[in-house]
């Protein structure tokens, strides 16, 4: 119990100075400021090698395998060399932000900028997957982190651990990075076998009729299929000599559908907006435009991938971006 | 102990400990096929540094393994299960548990050593097996080193230990290629030389920590018995038997008879060592005290591993036993160096010869007759001879003399392959063959000798040495083992006589004959043997070269004791004295840690900021006084208003100033009206430094 309150108190403690040592920056370049370096397992016994074939050669007054003794001493100190500087002067650029469906596996895109090769590298995110880069080529790389979040929510993946056991795998060096990065984590996507948008939708009279009103430049354009109605072509593009493009929310103008959290038949609000989420993408998937009431905020109807990018995110926020970021301190 | 490393590790890894660790071994571990491929290379190789020292049959059950990995290599075979590798283990620790008491407790080892190292490969199934192999190589190679330490060897376990750090670094990169890693090797043990030999010549050395089963191996060299062919068949070896330097001047080739063994027993066919008798003494006698006179010769003697506990001389000697193993040897009563423990690596000793002063002036008895002593039905010829001889000459030294004189004139031949003698009769050999070497004169006289009345006795050794010009040192080989005589006269004790010197003279005087080693040639299975090639005067200068960095090896490296150290670091103390090698260390350490600081800084061009911008700066550090913070991204524009709205006051005066800073900073104007703005933004600079300080 003692042990365990310890533990934190020393977590803490490490944390808040890792924290000034190490301060979150989009790009971080690795120097000795930044850089940890302690021998490996495998560095460990090494020594004890080295320290039994000294007394090989010390017993049998055998100067030769004294001096192979010694060698390998020195080779211990260099491949730390050799360790420190396959990460040291590497430059690193991370994306801020990173939007992804609960407990489905997105990545992150590190930049990686070195002048010279660099070599075994794994990248890895607290509790998720790793990533081995093996080689790192001079210029400039582009790596994907594997990231994967459980829950909804705006969450910070934490410091990125970027360790190496190059050259001879006796020391393990790394360093902790906080780039700010944020991932937007959507519900879950689930499928609901008999859940129809009718169930929670309801045709709006407040908002009219009239807001995709704007015409054709709402509309989310998609290469136009033999067989569609000639009504869904977009003439005005065609006559731009865009090519022959089709209008998706021409036929649904007029009866937009607003997906209401309220309505939905469940009584968890995590499994309400998974169903949200999967409505929305239906909507999204046939081209036909929505609406959103979440009670608290509403988005007005619309259509295209901009519109469900911002509905997924206020789902992501829920119930507010304000109270979401605050949890996230807390936690 | 353990907690608190585990501890230790979390703290490190802080925020967040692994996983599971159970899950984290799942995952497979396998090796990159080009990294196991040169594994098995690198695994043969480390075989063949120690395959002399292992048996038959487990060098068979090796390269069985080996062929095995090659083939599941191959995909020929499916990897065998555990079991199949147990019962394997089980039947090679029977085999070697039975076979331990004929290979010696060290051999023993090291062949266990290796099995365990030839199995391991079977199961790599995780990182941490991959681990230990490469520490069993290490192990190997090194372990090799017990049984032979000569440059050319070592210089073979240096390039073994090169390969199997190449096996690691192909695991850490694999898409490298061969030259690259071991480019990569090379270097990495290039740069950890100086080091390692700044802790050879530095760091103490120890004396043994504990008792040690040394090695047993096939004795080389002389042996205490010899029958006539025996020394023949060692003259076709070029195996260096020891080096020798002289302080100051050698003596002449002619009287370097390096004395090793005695033989006093004869039985009729084979000269023997004389057995103390059990009651007198044991093996480890007392060394007799040398009460000699006149000037001594003084040189260092470096023998190599032979097996056997024969040391070299010349003539009288004592040894210097304040140097390094110099108490471990014995001078016998014959004079002939004897050392206690079997020589199983190489051995230097420093030895005063007193090359004019007699061997025993003094005989007892016993000792005369046994001297006197052969078996009544050996030779009659001989001893018929030696009869007539007695009639003939009253005086020793005449009979002698003849007896030489007889060898010289009489149609007597120097052969390495005399004909077979039957039951090895000195009778056949002088009265009818009359073919021979060395040790068949020797034999042939002192017989005579003996049966004529005078003492005399079989002494081997090895005759003359090579000179090599570049290191000055004298090398003796095994080709150079001799056999003369030696014998006793009243006045002047034992008096050296080489028969081998009136029948072939050459090789007293400068070694072996063009004749003789055109038959060395002959009968010699070395090939490859630079000897061989001793008419070639460049290939002879090469040789001589190497000889000469393989001395220096042995004698600086193999030879570099607790003694030599202390001298060394006296000597280099005592040159620069204490302060200097401080400072200039000093010195060094700081110049080479700037270089590096220099050398690893990152590069960052150091701005020179002109005027305006030096004023740009100061006006944000009197801002950040009043916590207004210009963060980096934030350009000059933004930040004008973001101080306008922050601090209301100065608004107007710092609007107009970064204004005035943008201008300059971004257009080209006269130099003129750049002053003249210049001047203006220094007075507004003052006017918000007055502004800002009322705040505060």
């Amino acid at each position: 119990m003692i042990k365990k309150s310890f533990n934190t108190f020393v977590h803490k403690r490490f944390n808040r100075w890792l924290k000034r040592r190490i301060p979150a920056s989009a790009t971080q370049r690795l120097t000795n400021r930044n850089i940890f370096i302690l021998p490996s397992g495998f560095g460990f016994a090494y020594l004890v090698f080295v320290f039994v074939l000294f007394l090989l050669g010390t017993n049998y007054q055998n100067n030769v395998v004294i001096l192979l003794s010694y060698l390998f001493a020195s080779v211990f100190i260099s491949a730390m060399l050799q360790s420190f500087f396959n990460l040291s002067g590497l430059k690193l650029h991370c994306h801020q932000q990173v939007s992804t469906y609960a407990k489905q596996q997105t990545h992150f895109s590190l930049t990686i900028d070195t002048d010279k090769p660099r070599y075994s590298l794994v990248f890895q995110f607290p509790h998720q997957g790793k990533h081995l880069q093996k080689k790192v080529n001079t210029g400039t790389a582009v790596v994907n982190i594997p990231y994967c979040s459980e829950k909804r929510g705006v969450h910070i993946p934490g410091r990125l651990r970027v360790s190496s056991e190059y050259s001879l795998g006796l020391f393990t060096c790394w360093t902790q990075l906080d780039f700010g990065c944020e991932v937007i984590t959507y519900p879950q996507q689930k499928k609901f076998q008999n859940l129809h948008s009718s169930i929670c939708a309801h045709q709006d009279d407040e908002h009219g009729i009239n807001v995709v009103e704007g015409g054709d430049d709402f509309g989310d354009l998609r290469q136009y299929r033999q067989g569609e109605s000639l009504s869904q072509i977009a003439w005005k593009q065609l006559a731009r000599g865009q090519g022959w493009l089709s209008k998706t929310n021409q036929q649904q103008q007029g009866n937009d559908v607003w997906l209401t959290l309220d309505n939905l038949p469940s009584t968890d609000l995590e499994v309400k907006l998974q169903m949200l989420c999967y409505l929305m993408l239906e909507q999204y998937q046939q081209g036909q435009s929505w609406a959103m009431d979440l009670g608290s905020e509403k988005v007005p109807p619309n259509t295209g991938k901009k519109h469900l990018t911002h509905c997924l995110t206020m789902l992501a926020h829920y119930p507010s971006k304000k109270m979401s970021a605050q949890a996230q301190n807390e936690e | 102990m353990k907690s608190d490393r585990k501890g230790l590790k979390r703290l490190f890894t802080f925020s967040y400990p692994r996983k599971n660790k159970a899950s984290g071994k799942k995952e497979p571990f396998t090796l990159d096929r080009n990294t196991l491929l040169f594994l098995l290379v690198a695994q043969v190789l480390n075989f063949a540094s120690l395959a002399q020292e292992l048996a038959w049959w487990m060098l068979a059950i090796i390269s069985l393994c080996l062929l095995w990995q090659v083939s599941i290599f191959l995909k020929k075979v499916i990897k065998p299960s555990k079991i199949v590798v147990n019962l394997l283990s089980v039947a090679g620790c029977v085999l070697l548990i039975i076979s331990a008491r004929q290979l010696g407790l060290l051999a023993t080892m090291v062949h266990l050593l290796c099995f365990a190292y030839v199995l391991k490969l079977f199961e790599i199934r995780q990182r941490s097996d991959f681990y230990q192999i490469v520490l069993l190589s290490l192990f190997v190679v090194s372990s090799s080193l017990l049984f032979s330490q000569t440059l050319y060897f070592s210089f073979y376990v240096a390039i073994l230990v090169i390969v199997n750090l190449m096996v690691v670094f192909l695991h850490f990169a694999p898409s490298e290629t061969l030259m690259a890693t071991g480019k990569r090797s090379v270097k990495l043990v290039l740069q950890s030389l100086p080091l390692a030999i700044f802790l050879f010549i530095v760091f103490p050395k120890l004396a043994p920590l504990w008792q040690v089963p040394f090695a047993q191996s096939a004795k080389s060299g002389l042996s205490d018995s010899v029958s006539v062919g025996d020394i023949a068949n060692l003259a076709l070896s070029d195996e260096l038997a020891f080096r020798v330097k002289f302080e100051g001047s050698a003596p002449r080739y002619s009287q370097l008879y390096w004395r090793t063994i005695v033989l006093e027993q004869y039985d009729g066919r084979t000269w023997k060592r004389k057995k103390p008798a059990k009651k007198r003494y044991k093996e480890n006698l007392a060394s007799i005290k040398i009460k000699a006179k006149g000037e001594s010769l003084n040189y260092q003697v470096i023998a190599s591993q032979s097996y056997q506990r024969w040391l070299f001389a010349l003539g009288v000697s004592d040894v210097d036993r304040s140097a390094q193993n110099g108490t471990g040897i014995i001078i016998k009563e014959d004079y002939t160096l004897y050392n206690k423990e079997t020589i199983t690596k190489t051995l230097n000793y420093n030895v005063f010869s007193y090359l004019n002063s007699p061997l025993s002036l003094k005989l007892s008895e016993q000792h005369k007759k046994d001297n006197l002593q052969f078996p009544s039905s050996a030779n009659p010829r001989l001893v018929a001879k030696a009869k007539e001889l007695n009639r003939l000459y009253s005086n020793d030294i005449d009979l002698i003399q003849a007896v030489l004189e007889n060898f010289n004139e009489d149609l007597y031949h120097y052969t390495l392959r005399p004909p077979i003698l039957f039951n090895n009769s000195l009778d056949q050999f002088y009265f009818d063959t009359k073919a021979g070497f060395c040790e068949h004169y020797a034999s042939a006289f002192t017989f005579l000798m003996r049966a004529a009345g005078i003492p005399a006795r079989m002494v081997t050794g090895y005759m003359g040495a090579e000179y090599n010009p570049i290191a000055d040192y004298y090398s003796v080989y095994q080709r150079d083992a001799h056999a003369w005589s030696e014998v006793w006269l009243e006045g002047r004790g034992w008096l050296k006589v080489d028969p081998t010197a009136m029948i072939n003279p050459e090789r007293i005087e400068r070694g072996f004959s063009s004749d003789l080693l055109r038959e060395l040639s002959l009968y010699s299975d070395n090939y490859f043997s630079l000897m061989r090639y001793k008419q070639f005067a460049w290939i002879n200068e090469i040789r001589l070269q190497l000889q000469a960095i393989d001395y220096q090896w042995t004698r600086w490296v193999i030879g570099y004791s607790a003694k030599k150290q202390t001298d060394l670091l006296a000597k280099i103390i005592a040159v620069f004295s204490l302060w200097k090698i401080v400072v200039g260390s000093l010195v060094i350490f700081t110049t080479i840690y700037l270089v590096l600081k220099r050398v690893y800084k990152p590069k960052t061009k150091a701005k020179q900021h002109e005027p305006h911008q030096q004023c740009y700066l100061q006006a944000l550090a009197v801002l950040v006084k009043n916590d207004i913070n210009k963060p980096k991204e934030m350009s000059a524009e933004q930040f004008a208003l973001y101080v306008s709205t922050e601090q209301p006051n100065i608004a107007i005066n710092f609007t107009r100033f970064t204004d005035l800073y943008i201008t300059l900073n971004y257009q080209k104007n006269g130099s003129d009206e750049q002053f003249k703005k210049f001047d203006e933004m220094q007075k507004l600079f003052k006017t918000l430094k007055i502004c800002s300080l009322k705040n505060s």
